[in-house]
């Protein structure tokens, strides 16, 4: 009798557990891909306001916000799959994507932003966003 | 085990971690995936944003 009581409160505990976790882990990469998307605003922003400044030339402008054009696209696909519940793999293979594009974004700036100030604010938000999707790429069980 | 035995461990949980209580709370009402998918389609618009401002800069 005891032991059966034992093994009934250890399955509860176990099935407790369990859910909180998924629970958690589920939030944990929704929070993430809402820091991605918080990231890439203020990049966007930065490169923005800099423009405006005149301290990043047009045709660099102007391919820099292409590519913000793309992680945008990739993005909102990104969103929609895990409001889908697609598989971490489905998920992961457009990271892959958004890594390549943001690595884009970051030598593009790096080739044709003069101002070192301009270049330095560019260059961390970048950063921080290619971070960000790393982190939600682990937080999914692969690399991006 | 009879019910009145997984109550009273429940109990035990419930009374013992805070965290425990927020996880059952969430499994039942759903609350945790219902604020998930809320963020996630504010996140839908929010991406398109991003590109409508990108687009706008391009003159697109």
């Amino acid at each position: 009798m005891r032991t059966r009581k034992l093994t009934g409160f250890t399955f509860v505990i176990a099935v407790v557990l369990w859910t909180q976790a998924f629970t958690c882990s589920k939030h944990q990469v929704v929070a993430t891909e809402h820091d991605f998307l918080i990231a890439v605003t203020a990049a966007q922003n930065v490169e923005i306001a800099e423009f405006q400044a005149g301290n990043v030339p047009p045709d660099l402008h102007k391919q820099i916000q292409g590519g913000f054009l793309k992680t945008g696209q990739i993005g909102e696909q990104v969103a929609k799959l895990l409001a889908a519940n697609a598989s971490n793999q489905t998920v992961l293979a457009q990271l892959t994507q958004v890594v390549a594009s943001l690595q884009v974004l970051l030598d593009e700036g790096n080739l044709g932003i003069k101002n070192a100030a301009t270049l330095a604010a560019y260059k961390a938000s970048v950063q921080a966003a290619i971070d960000i999707v790393k982190n939600l790429a682990t937080a999914l069980g692969g690399t991006a | 085990m009879n019910p009145a035995q997984i109550i009273q461990i429940l109990q035990i949980l419930l009374v013992a971690e805070p965290e425990v209580v927020s996880a059952i709370h969430n499994l039942l009402t759903g609350a945790s995936g219902k604020a998930d998918t809320d963020l996630l389609n504010q996140d839908i618009i929010d991406w398109q944003t991003v590109q409508t401002k990108a687009r706008a800069q391009l003159g697109l």
